[in-house]
């Protein structure tokens, strides 16, 4: 009778190419200065909407939801991400309120590291070009 | 008055109001960004990743 009972959880900076992906974020301000907006309503992956990006990858722009891929990542350790865990430990805080995210609810980070992950979350870009050694090192697991 | 209770604590760095984004405000605001990166892209550090990678596609090339 457990037709459901498998709760579906969610890597919130995935590739748009993952099976389920959708945009719950965009970016704001400028590369230098950005800051995820976050959607009203989360969005299916669609070319078209891809297709916004232009030249660009659609992970410096968009923020993407899909499934967790668990041990099939690189940041997946001891059954816990482990960029989640870098993330709060490594950057600081940049917003003052949880933001209104439609994935909180599957959020892997939220789920495994609260409002922490979420005051910091704003300032995630999935593909980030120009990162400082510090950020390389956060992205990066060796 | 006394402002909200779960205030995360920083070093000194000034906190924002998140951003939010009907999707209507969509296209507008991800053309404007993507212009801007477009200018930059010749900076380009392409290693650079803060999402999840799966291991799965890389492990295909071997």
């Amino acid at each position: 009778m457990s037709k459901e009972s498998r709760k579906q959880i969610d890597c919130p900076s995935a590739q748009p190419t993952t099976d389920g992906a959708r945009i719950f974020g965009v970016m704001t301000g400028t590369p230098e200065a950005h800051r995820v907006g976050y959607l009203t309503e989360a969005l299916p992956v669609s070319e078209e909407l891809l297709a916004l990006s232009g030249p660009a990858k659609p992970t410096q722009l968009f923020r993407i939801a899909a499934p967790c891929a668990g041990g099939g990542c690189k940041h997946f350790r001891d059954n816990a991400c482990s960029l989640a865990k870098r993330i709060v430990e490594g950057v600081p805080a940049v917003v003052d309120a949880l933001p209104a995210c439609q994935i909180r609810p599957t959020c892997r980070w939220f789920r495994e590291q609260g409002k922490a992950a979420c005051f910091r979350c704003p300032q995630v870009m999935t593909d980030k070009s120009n990162a400082s050694d510090h950020e390389k090192q956060i992205a990066d697991t060796d | 008055m006394k402002k909200s209770k779960a205030k995360p604590q920083t070093a000194g760095e000034k906190l924002e109001a998140p951003v939010q984004l009907t999707p209507e405000q969509l296209e507008t605001v991800a053309a404007g960004f993507a212009a801007q990166v477009i200018k930059i892209k010749g900076t380009e550090d392409p290693t650079v990743l803060t999402g999840a990678i799966s291991t799965r596609p890389v492990l295909k090339q071997f």
